[in-house]
C-alpha cells in the first residue's frame, strides 16, 4: 500500500513559510475583498497563488500568516454568530468565503439569514 | 464512405472523450471516498487506521453534510441500555424493523446492522465521542443515542469533527469543494473517480476501492421528480445542503442496480413568518391538536404525531399535500406554562415551555403569514383558512363532543390527548411534510459491495449511508429512532473493513 504522506519538499515548504513569516494582527475592517486588502499591504501576488494563479489556496498558506482559526475567530466575536467558531464545521476552507478578489460571500447565511457586521 | 464517416465520428469521440478529460492533476491513493459526511468518514478512517492511504472527495465547503446536524444514532445492546436496564434485545429489534418495512427490506444487511450497533457505539467511543440515551416518544424503544456535545461543536457537528480530526491524524487526505463528477471503469471494475476543484482542475484520482457516500438527492428536485413518487415542490428539504444524488447517479451510469428510492418525511409548519424548527412547528406537533385538510374535514388521529414520518405520510396524501392543525388559547397557555407533551428531537425536548410562543404566532400573523391564522369563532377560522364553514363546524362541534366524551368514536384517539378546543381565540396552523434526507439508492451486498443489473459486486465499488437500498419499505423506520445514522457509521466502518481485506 502507498503511505499518504506529505513529501519532503511541501513539509520544507510549510516550514519555511512558518519561520520566515513573522504573524500579522490583521483588521478585521480587512475582511472584504482580501485581494485588494493584501495589494494594500504590499503583499505580493505570489504569497497566495504561489506560481500558478489556478491552483487552489490551501488553508495552511493563509494561516501562515494568520495563525490559526482560533486567533482568527477572537476578531469577529462580537457578532451574533461567529463566522469562524462554527459549532457545526472544522477546517472549513477559508477561500469558500473569503473569495479573493470577490466580495466576501458567508455560505452561513444559506440557513442563518444574514450573519454581517453592522 | 459510409464506412469512412463513421470510424471518423468513432476516432474524434474517442479522441475527445480523452481530451475532454486531459487532468490537470493525478492522484495515486489505496482509497478514494466519494463524500466526507458520517458514512464517509467512516470508512476513511478506519481504512486509514488499516494502514490505507485514503482521500476524500467533498463537495461542499466542510464536511459532515446531514450528519453534521442530525442529533443521535440507533444501537440496541448498548453500554448505555445496559446501565439505563433497558431491556430490548437485539432479536426483538431485528424482528420489529423487519415487521414495521413489511419484509420488503434486506433482512441480511439489517440482521448484520443491529447485531453490530453497540459495537459501533463502542468504536465512536473509542474516537472520543460520547452519547446520552433518550426515547423520542412514547411509541418507540429506548434506542436513541443522542450525540453529546464536545468543545464547542454541538449535535452531529460533535461527531463529525472527531472523526475528522481523527482520520487527519491517521494520514486521510481532504479536498473541499472538489466533487466526484464520474467513476473510471471497464470490464466490471471501479479503479478511480474523476473530480473537479472549485477553480475548475480536472482531477484523476486513481484507487483499488471507491467509497460511494453522497448522501442521496433530497436537494436535487429533478431526481425527486424523476426517482420518487413525491412531488419535489410540496415536499421541500430540511437543509439547503447541495445533496443531488451524484453518488447514485454516478454508480447508475456504469450499471449499478438500485432500489426503494424515497424520502425520509416528516412534518413541518409551512408558511411567511414561520421560523423553522422552533415554537410555531413544536406547536403543530402536539398530540392534542385537531387536524383537517383543505375540505375541512378531519382525517387522522392526531397522535400520529408521535411518529414523524407516519404523520408526514397522513398529511403528504391529503389534497394539496397539507392540513391544518387547529388548537386554542388554552392549548396556547399549556405549551407555555407547562410545556409541550411532544417535542422536536433534542432541538425543542418535550416539556420544554415554548415561553416565545405567543410572540412568535404575532409576529407570523403581522406578517399577514399564509400559515398562520387566528379568529375568535370556528365559522371565523374557516374563512380564514379557506375551507367550507358548515363542514369544518361540524367536525370541529364533533370533535370537541368525542374530547368532553373521553372517547374518539372516529379514529380512536388515545384519551390523554383528547382536550375540547373551547378556550378563547381558535389558532391555525398550516402543515405540510418536509424531508431529512432521501432514503433508497444503491443495492449493496452486506460487505457494502455496489451490485450490477445481474446482482453481482462491481469490484472496487462500494457504497453506504442513506444511499443504499434495501433499508426501508416505504417509510423510514422511525421505530428504531436513529436509524439511518447508525446505518452510516456501520456501513462506513464495513465499506473500510471490507476494502482492507480486498486490497492487502
Ligand atoms: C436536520 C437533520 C436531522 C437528522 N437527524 C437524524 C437523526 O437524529 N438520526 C438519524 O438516524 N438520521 C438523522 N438525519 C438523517 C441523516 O441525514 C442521516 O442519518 C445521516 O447523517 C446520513 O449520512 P450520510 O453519510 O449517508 O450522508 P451525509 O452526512 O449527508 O454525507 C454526504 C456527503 O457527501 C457529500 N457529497 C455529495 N455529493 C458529492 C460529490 N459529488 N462529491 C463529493 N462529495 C459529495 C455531501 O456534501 C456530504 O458531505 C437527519 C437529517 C437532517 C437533515
Amino acid at each position: 500500500m502507498k503511505k499518504n504522506k506529505p513529501s519532503f519538499k511541501q513539509l520544507l515548504a510549510v516550514g519555511l513559510v512558518v519561520l520566515t513569516s513573522t504573524l500579522i494582527p490583521i483588521s478585521p475592517s480587512y475582511a472584504y475583498d482580501l485581494g485588494k486588502t493584501h495589494k494594500d499591504q504590499s503583499i505580493e501576488c505570489t504569497s497566495c497563488h504561489e506560481d500558478n494563479k489556478k491552483a487552489i489556496i490551501p488553508n495552511e498558506r493563509c494561516l501562515s500568516c494568520h495563525e490559526s482559526y482560533t486567533e482568527i475567530s477572537k476578531q469577529t466575536s462580537d457578532m451574533h454568530l461567529n463566522p469562524h467558531m462554527s459549532p457545526h464545521f472544522l477546517d472549513v476552507d477559508c477561500t469558500s468565503c473569503h473569495q479573493g478578489h470577490k466580495v466576501i460571500k458567508n455560505f452561513c447565511q444559506d440557513c442563518h439569514g444574514p450573519v454581517a457586521r453592522h | 464512405m459510409k464506412t469512412h464517416t463513421k470510424l471518423m465520428t468513432f476516432t474524434i469521440a474517442i479522441l475527445m472523450s480523452t481530451c475532454s478529460y486531459a487532468a490537470d492533476k493525478i492522484i495515486s491513493t489505496d482509497v478514494v471516498v466519494v463524500g466526507g459526511g458520517s458514512t464517509g468518514l467512516s470508512a476513511a478512517l478506519t481504512a486509514a487506521q488499516g494502514g490505507a492511504s485514503v482521500v476524500v472527495l467533498e463537495k461542499n465547503p466542510y464536511l459532515g453534510g446531514s450528519s453534521a446536524f442530525a442529533e443521535g444514532l440507533f444501537a440496541v445492546e448498548s453500554e448505555y441500555q445496559r446501565a439505563a436496564s433497558h431491556g430490548l434485545t437485539k432479536d426483538e429489534a431485528f424482528k420489529h424493523i423487519i415487521e414495521f418495512n413489511h419484509n420488503k427490506i434486506d433482512n441480511s444487511l439489517i440482521r448484520n446492522y443491529v447485531n453490530k450497533s453497540a459495537d459501533n457505539i463502542a468504536w465512536l467511543n473509542e474516537q472520543g465521542i460520547d452519547f446520552r440515551l433518550i426515547q423520542i416518544s412514547p411509541e418507540e424503544p429506548r434506542v436513541w443515542h443522542i450525540i453529546e456535545d464536545r468543545e464547542h461543536f454541538i449535535h452531529g457537528g460533535a461527531l463529525i469533527t472527531a472523526l475528522q480530526q481523527k482520520a487527519k491524524k491517521a494520514g486521510v487526505k481532504f479536498l473541499l469543494r472538489t466533487p466526484a463528477k464520474k467513476l473510471i471503469y471497464s470490464d466490471n471494475k471501479v479503479t478511480g473517480v474523476e473530480a473537479e476543484d472549485h477553480k475548475g482542475n480536472k482531477i484523476v484520482i486513481k484507487a483499488e476501492a471507491v467509497v460511494i457516500a453522497t448522501g442521496g438527492f433530497g436537494n436535487s428536485k429533478k431526481k425527486i421528480a424523476e426517482w420518487t413518487e413525491y412531488n419535489p415542490e410540496t415536499f421541500l428539504p430540511a437543509l439547503p445542503l447541495n445533496k443531488t444524488g451524484d453518488g447514485i447517479q454516478m454508480a447508475k451510469d456504469i450499471g449499478a442496480k438500485t432500489e426503494g428510492e424515497g424520502l425520509m418525511v416528516y412534518l413541518a409548519a409551512r408558511g411567511a413568518g414561520i421560523i423553522p424548527m422552533q415554537g410555531i412547528n413544536a406547536m403543530s406537533w402536539q398530540p392534542t391538536n385537531l387536524w383537517v385538510n383543505n375540505s375541512g374535514e378531519r382525517f387522522t388521529n392526531e397522535a400520529v404525531a408521535f411518529s414523524f414520518g407516519k404523520a408526514a405520510n397522513s398529511v403528504g396524501r391529503q389534497h394539496g399535500n397539507m392540513a391544518w392543525a387547529i388548537f386554542d388559547d388554552a392549548s396556547v397557555d399549556y405549551a407555555t406554562h407547562k410545556g409541550i407533551d411532544q417535542g422536536i428531537g433534542v432541538i425543542v425536548p418535550t416539556t420544554t415551555k415554548l415561553t416565545g410562543l405567543r410572540t412568535e404566532i404575532d409576529n407570523a400573523l403581522a406578517v399577514n403569514s399564509d400559515g398562520v391564522k387566528t379568529a375568535s369563532s370556528i365559522e371565523a377560522l374557516a374563512k380564514e383558512i379557506g375551507v367550507p364553514v358548515d363542514t369544518l363546524k361540524k367536525n370541529f362541534n364533533d370533535y370537541n363532543s368525542y374530547s368532553e366524551n373521553g372517547y374518539d368514536a372516529q379514529f380512536v384517539k388515545d384519551h390523554k390527548w383528547l382536550r375540547p378546543l373551547n378556550h378563547g381565540n381558535l389558532y391555525a396552523i398550516k402543515i405540510m411534510p418536509n424531508h431529512f434526507t432521501s432514503i433508497g439508492g444503491l443495492n449493496i451486498n452486506t460487505k457494502m459491495q455496489v451490485l450490477n443489473q445481474d446482482n453481482q459486486p462491481i469490484t472496487g465499488l462500494y457504497a453506504g449511508g442513506v444511499e443504499v437500498g434495501g433499508l426501508y419499505g416505504d417509510t423510514y423506520t422511525l421505530w428504531a429512532s436513529g436509524h439511518a445514522y447508525g446505518f452510516a457509521i456501520h456501513s462506513g466502518r464495513t465499506a473500510g473493513t471490507s476494502i482492507l481485506k480486498e486490497i492487502k
